[in-house]
């Protein structure tokens, strides 16, 4: 049975608990209130938080940015797989991205009084999240 | 939602995109759960699209008429 289908696109981090959630699904800590973010030999940049992997010093790291309409941006070098960042986020953070609206999908279904019973990744990377009342 | 058993089941691609499709529910009540859904999620809609089984009628028994 089916009824009704809305899709999201183009996704905007404005939930650092959600991003919080989405790095521990990937082995890294969001680090609030981090003002600097490790790029390539050893070089720092400004940020208002960052992400790192966790046990791995060297692994670049990601800057969250704060904008002026509340959302975030993320930036990092990804330079030669950024040291093991690219392993944890994927290229250009994209595991980061989806797990950050993986974990905006589950608090969605969370305030409607669902919660997940099944969760899959497919074989083309897509998330499927199963969530009942 | 009025008691029923329902499943909300998300789709999220590899670019962050997410989609969500309601099952086991009829009527108006089934956009009544997504309603605000895109905001929380933080994106635009490109796609809502009713499907059949939302026009049919929501069933109301006897007994959930008597608790209204």
């Amino acid at each position: 049975m089916m009824s009704h289908v809305v899709t999201i696109k183009g996704i905007k981090i404005s939930d650092l608990n959600c991003l919080e959630e989405a790095a521990k699904e990937l082995g890294c800590e969001l680090v609030r209130g981090q003002k600097s973010h490790l790029f390539y030999a050893g070089s720092r940049k400004r940020c208002d938080h960052a992400v790192r992997v966790v046990g791995n010093q060297r692994a670049y790291e990601i800057g969250v940015i704060e904008q002026k309409d509340g959302t975030y941006t993320l930036q990092a070098d990804f330079y030669n797989g950024g040291l093991g960042l690219v392993e944890a986020v994927g290229e250009k953070a994209e595991l980061l991205y989806q797990e950050y609206a993986v974990q905006v999908d589950i608090q969605a279904a969370a305030r409607r009084g669902f919660r997940v019973i099944e969760r899959t990744r497919l074989e083309n990377g897509d998330v499927i999240l199963r969530t009942a009342n | 939602v009025g008691g029923e058993m329902a499943e909300l089941i998300f789709t999220v691609t590899k670019k962050g995109e997410s989609s969500v499709r309601v099952e086991g529910i009829k009527g108006g009540s089934c956009q009544q759960l997504t309603d605000g859904i895109e905001q929380e999620l933080g994106g635009i809609v490109v796609e809502d699209e009713p499907t059949p089984e939302m026009f049919e009628r929501e069933v109301v028994s006897e007994r959930d008429q008597l608790r209204r």
